[in-house]
């Protein structure tokens, strides 16, 4: 279980978060929605413990910080580095090899069972570099799988790749939680969160609401955490549709065509300026 | 014929033993120095490399200052020197709204130009020209033994933080996330820059002893697209590089230093042409392109 209460961050002097409490149960999957800005980043590094509190606490249970596995924003990896899918993915062992112990045939066995995850196999000696944008995000899912943790926390997965990507990303989610991970993703494709993610961290600075996806995501809370445009077409997200995620393995199949469409207006990425 | 070769390529390193000194001070400087300057350039930090190469300057010209031409004192005086440049860099990075390119430039300049005011208001040009450009012919035993103990601390350090630069070079997030070691990695590598760099200096001078760095890391880019073969190709150049430079210093009296840089350079300028990644005239890379 992961308790939040009262947490503030402050980020080069201004507040980055504002008074946050939340509760998180174990085996939860969780979505953080916010406008760009709205300190969800921050909200992961926090409970990494990589951001101290300026006031407020995180309680990790029994759980900690070491118990947590972490995808970053693909952007900020530096993906010319000379450095084959392998040695990258094996930094995901790092918590039990570190700087010296041999990369044992125990670790050999898990890269493959989870590049086997990702659909990845045989791209071990293949440099980076080479890899198109959804095959990166295959190899950052594995590293993460790699690191065997009971918490994941995952920043903007789905940004820039393709549905299939997307689905078969998503599929490997719901494995982790049905192993009775805790798993929190930061997402900006409101389809995404109201198709697949049954509870919803709602964040604008302060927390805006949380819950279960259909108590969170109202019109009036969207409108409240910057997405005014959004607020009209909420109707059309058809947001009341029980989700399928937890009774089925095979999400893909839940994704109507209809609906698709509208991806590209619901990421509020465009919207940047406005809310800024 | 034989014998001409011999003469014209052994001899003087047979015969002389400021040549055999200089050659070993080219070699140990190669193992020590690439490395190092491979992960500088990964990391895009070759202009964080000059800086700190001038930074070194005022601080040997105040070793020089109080003990003269002190081989102990002058690296006492770089490493500090090159030490507070790089924690003074990290913090303008960090805290000011200055773009890093910039602060870097200043202080490079800052520096370069109160090393040469501190020395030339004591010493002679001679001792100026051998602050800046070396003297890679005059190696006395001294200098000799701190070129290699600085290469073997450099190479046994950089054997135990390999794994951790690596991990911090690619995806410096991730490794925050799983090691507190993040911010030491970082710093010990800035510290074995500042230490390959007063090692460069007493041979190569502050102006060319980044130089040895950046440019057959540069090169050995073009070459492979793996890491271990990179380090390899550095170094290997590096050592090439140091030998025709001395060989050229001494058939056509060329300034040594210089001529090291200078066969580098042309061995860039044809890596720049012909190299298979990203080499101008390369098939690969105009199909990288279309």
């Amino acid at each position: 279980m992961i308790n939040i209460l009262n947490l503030c961050v402050n980020y080069k002097d201004s507040p980055a978060l504002d008074n946050i409490s939340v509760e998180i149960k174990k085996g939860q999957l969780v979505a953080i929605v916010g406008a760009n800005g709205a300190g969800k980043s921050t909200l992961l590094k926090a409970i990494m413990g990589q951001l101290e509190p300026s006031s407020g606490f995180i309680e990790l249970g029994a759980l900690t910080s070491k118990d947590i596995a972490y995808l970053p924003q693909s952007h900020k990896i530096d993906r010319k580095f000379p450095i084959t899918v392998k040695d990258f993915i094996s930094a995901g062992s790092w918590k039990r090899i570190g700087f010296w112990k041999k990369f044992s045939s125990s670790e050999n066995e898990l890269l493959k069972q989870a590049l086997n995850k990702v659909s990845l196999e045989g791209f071990e000696e293949r440099q980076i570099s080479t890899l198109s944008g959804g095959q990166f995000q295959r190899m950052l899912f594995a590293r993460m799988l790699m690191q065997d943790a009971d918490i994941l926390l995952l920043d903007e997965p789905f940004a820039a790749i393709d549905t299939q990507t997307t689905m078969d990303l998503m599929n490997v989610i719901n494995d982790c939680q049905q192993q009775g991970k805790t798993i929190i993703t930061v997402i900006h494709d409101l389809l995404l969160v109201s198709r697949f993610f049954p509870n919803v961290i709602l964040l604008a600075k302060e927390l805006i609401a949380c819950g279960s996806v259909k108590t969170v995501m109202t019109g009036d809370n969207l409108s409240k955490a910057g997405y005014q445009h959004l607020a009209y077409i909420s109707h059309t997200m058809d947001i009341s549709t029980p989700l399928t995620v937890d009774s089925h393995n095979e999400v893909s199949s839940s994704l109507p065509k209809k609906n698709s469409t509208h991806i590209h207006c619901t990421n509020p990425a465009h919207y940047e300026e406005k809310i800024s | 014929m034989i014998s001409n070769v011999y003469s014209l390529f052994i001899e003087p390193f047979s015969d002389f033993s400021f040549m055999q000194r200089a050659l070993w001070g080219g070699i140990v400087l190669s193992i020590s120095a690439t490395p190092i300057g491979v992960f500088l350039t990964l990391r895009r930090m070759s202009l964080t490399g000059d800086a700190m190469a001038h930074a070194i300057l005022p601080g040997a010209a105040i070793g020089f200052l109080i003990s003269g031409v002190s081989i102990i004192a002058m690296t006492i005086g770089g490493i500090i020197a090159g030490c507070i440049v790089a924690i003074l860099a990290g913090i303008v990075a960090r805290y000011s709204n200055a773009e890093e390119d910039s602060s870097l430039a200043a202080f490079y300049l800052l520096s370069l130009a109160a090393g040469v005011l501190i020395i030339s208001a004591k010493g002679s040009n001679v001792d100026l020209l051998h602050v800046l450009f070396g003297s890679v012919l005059a190696l006395n035993n001294d200098a000799l033994i701190l070129l290699t103990s600085i290469a073997t601390i450099s190479v046994l350090s950089l054997t135990v933080l390999y794994r951790p630069l690596v991990f911090e070079c690619v995806d410096p997030d991730f490794f925050k996330s799983v090691s507190k070691l993040s911010a030491i990695a970082h710093y010990a590598f800035l510290l074995l820059v500042v230490l390959n760099l007063v090692a460069g200096f007493h041979a190569l001078g502050t102006l060319m002893s980044v130089g040895l760095m950046i440019l057959p890391a540069a090169i050995s880019r073009f070459w492979s697209e793996k890491l271990g073969v990179m380090l390899l190709i550095a170094l290997l150049t590096s050592i090439i590089s140091s030998y025709l430079g001395l060989f050229l210093s001494f058939h056509v009296s060329f300034a040594t230093s210089p001529a090291i840089v200078l066969v580098m350079g042309i061995i860039y300028i044809v890596s720049l042409l012909f190299g298979q990644h990203g080499g101008l005239l390369s098939k690969k890379s105009h199909k990288l392109h279309f």
